[in-house]
């Protein structure tokens, strides 16, 4: 039987193959990530008594909350309206919805950036005292633009797998729209939104490019975590930042588990299945 | 029949659909016309894929219909929301909330009305819950039931709100065998008890006979047949319908004065002599209705045939025999008489029949 063989062998090879690969991007990863938090962590209780960083962390922690919340706000019902309703020329506002995520976030900060600050539009608003150039309210901005795509991405997926027929039910129950949802919809979504919530506040969190354009790289002033890595590596300060760099990769982390534990993977995959 | 009498007086036209058409993707419902009666318990029955549904849906109110009107009690019920037209609704797979338990599914629809914790409702709660026997499932989620657990609850779910129609979507087509048998007379006794106007819907033949005041049969999109279960049963106004409800031998013929003539000569007897009747014809017999005798019988019945036996196939209590007599006729008959004639495939035998037991099938072909 050399045939079978020949098939035994040429199996072996295919997995082994696959697990090769496999090791060799786990071990590149976890090299990479270590590197920082090899030489981060034990530093970490002394950085986070510096000032500098003190403020970073509450800078992000304080725009990466609002941002998400209006993220929640304007996803919800936009991503329910995707799922549910048919009608003329929805593909190309799912489209239009997923621009700034195919944008890289620099560019959509030089967008942003034109828009608040060089337009009669952007003029009007400062004068009402919504100042978004080389502002904290542009660093909130600038994450909500880059994020809101992959909340409503995961939202749209969350209510497309709630059947139907279940808001059906509750009508025929008496239950009007707006009561099916916060009765039946919402909280079957409650998994999806939470790991959505997640995703979000950690992308948020990480923000970097579109934030730096829109709202400036300022000590004390509109530095986040980030924005304080790039300072403290532009004038190498490797110490300081190494220590918004550990925080940012515990940060991710942790909201990935979280994610991962509320299902993420599959909205994952019904993402890719659009 | 004083009882039955008054059975009609109280019977009033309580819905109607009339000459209701919906376009459905690939799919569309045709001039349906029903005129569903207060109290009745209505089957819709025909296969997979005709559009039951549909109409279930149009009547709750999630589809409005292309063309044609739908009336409650004369009132125009296309123009009320899903919510204002109280109706219960049965789905298939029961549609359980799952993030409820099985005490906040039959609730639900009893809180909204915003006075949950009044007496009466709380009776009807608990009167309910008794009939459906789910008082030990109260606490538990719906993916924890069995689908005769899940049925019960999503019954008990929609009658709660005591709904002016009960519609029910094959709800009987996710439970085994035994629990079904169980299930149709819990279903038969529950409608007896609260009198609710019912539309069910089912491709199963023998659950309709079970429970229905009259049956609908159904064929792409369109209503074919209306009448009672035995109307549907005896009288099959088609070779579809016949087919449909286990009438095996449907043949097709010419009429001529009293007599049907098969293609290969043979003549049936047949009782109808309408004039009306000419042409070309199709016949049923039901398989249950011919005798089989090893010598010729001499009775009253008027269609005798010689022919030999080539299938038997045994059933349990009956077997089906198939004989060819110049065409192939199906025959019932009991395992008992199968042994104490000794039939074997390749007899000899002879087939009975009466003349009023030959039904001629109007509809389309």
């Amino acid at each position: 039987m050399a045939g079978s063989k020949t098939h035994k062998r040429q199996n072996k090879y295919f997995s082994n193959t696959i697990v090769f690969f496999i090791i060799l991007l786990i071990s590149f990863i976890i090299l990479a990530t270590s590197m920082i938090l090899i030489r981060g962590v034990p530093n970490l209780w002394e950085s986070l008594l510096i000032k500098e960083i003190q403020f970073a962390i509450k800078l992000s922690l304080y725009t990466s909350l609002i941002s998400t919340f209006y993220c929640i706000v304007f996803s919800i019902p936009i991503s329910y309206g995707l799922a549910r309703f048919s009608f003329i020329g929805k593909s190309i506002v799912n489209t239009i919805m997923d621009i700034p995520m195919a944008l890289p976030p620099i560019v959509s900060g030089v967008a942003l950036l034109i828009l608040f600050g060089n337009t009669a539009f952007g003029h009007q608003l400062a004068d009402h005292g919504l100042k978004f150039v080389f502002t904290v309210k542009g660093i909130i901005l600038a994450q909500f633009f880059v994020n809101v795509p992959y909340i409503i991405r995961i939202m749209k997926s969350t209510f497309h797998d709630i059947d139907p027929r279940l808001e059906f039910v509750s009508r025929t129950l008496g239950y009007n729209r707006l009561k099916t949802f916060f009765k039946v919809t919402l909280p079957l979504a409650k998994n999806g939104l939470i790991a959505g919530i997640v995703i979000t506040w950690a992308r948020a969190l990480g923000e970097f490019g579109a934030a730096l354009m829109l709202a400036g790289a300022t000590r004390m002033k509109t530095e986040t975590l980030p924005i304080s890595l790039f300072l403290n590596m532009s004038c190498g300060d490797l110490k300081l930042g190494l220590a918004s760099a550990t925080i940012i990769i515990m940060i991710s982390i942790v909201s990935l588990l979280i994610f991962e534990l509320l299902g993420g993977k599959q909205y994952v995959i019904s993402k890719e299945a659009e | 029949m004083a009882s039955n009498t008054l059975f009609q007086r109280r019977r009033n036209k309580i819905l109607q659909l009339q000459n209701i058409y919906k376009k459905l993707g690939n799919f569309k419902l045709e001039d349906i016309t029903l005129n569903i009666k207060e109290g009745e318990y209505f089957v819709i029955l025909g296969p997979t894929g005709t559009g039951k549904t549909v109409i279930l849906e149009i009547i709750a109110g999630l589809y409005h219909p292309d063309k044609g009107t739908l009336l409650y009690q004369d009132d125009d019920f296309d123009k009320l929301l899903p919510e204002e037209r109280k109706v219960g609704f049965v789905y298939q797979d029961y549609a359980l909330f799952p993030h409820l338990t099985v005490k906040q599914n039959i609730e639900f629809g009893i809180q909204n009305n915003g006075n949950g914790k009044s007496n009466g409702n709380s009776i009807q709660i608990e009167k309910m819950i008794n009939l459906m026997d789910i008082h030990h499932l109260m606490d538990r989620y719906p993916k924890t039931l069995s689908g005769g657990e899940q049925q019960r609850t999503a019954i008990a779910r929609a009658i709660v709100t005591s709904p002016q129609i009960l519609l029910l979507d094959e709800p009987m087509s996710a439970l085994d065998p035994q629990t079904k048998n169980v299930f149709k007379k819990e279903l038969k006794e529950l409608h007896r008890f609260l009198g609710t106007t019912t539309i069910h819907i089912t491709h199963d033949f023998t659950e309709a006979l079970y429970l229905a005041d009259r049956i609908a049969v159904m064929q792409n999109g369109r209503i074919i047949q209306v009448g009672t279960p035995s109307e549907i049963f005896r009288t099959p106004g088609s070779v579809f319908v016949a087919n449909f409800v286990g009438m095996d031998n449907v043949l097709q013929g010419t009429y001529q004065d009293g007599k049907v003539l098969l293609a290969n000569g043979l003549q049936i007897n047949i009782i109808e002599n309408d004039t009306l009747l000419n042409g070309k014809v199709s016949i049923a017999i039901r398989p249950e209705n011919i005798i089989v005798e090893k010598e010729r019988i001499h009775s009253s019945a008027r269609n005798n045939f010689k022919g030999k036996i080539i299938d038997i196939i045994d059933l349990g209590a009956l077997s089906r025999l198939t004989a060819d007599i110049g065409i192939l006729l199906n025959v019932l008959v009991t395992n008992q008489s199968l042994t104490k004639l000794k039939l074997e495939i390749g007899e000899d035998v002879w087939l009975t029949f009466k003349a009023c037991s030959v039904h001629i099938l109007r509809g389309a072909h």
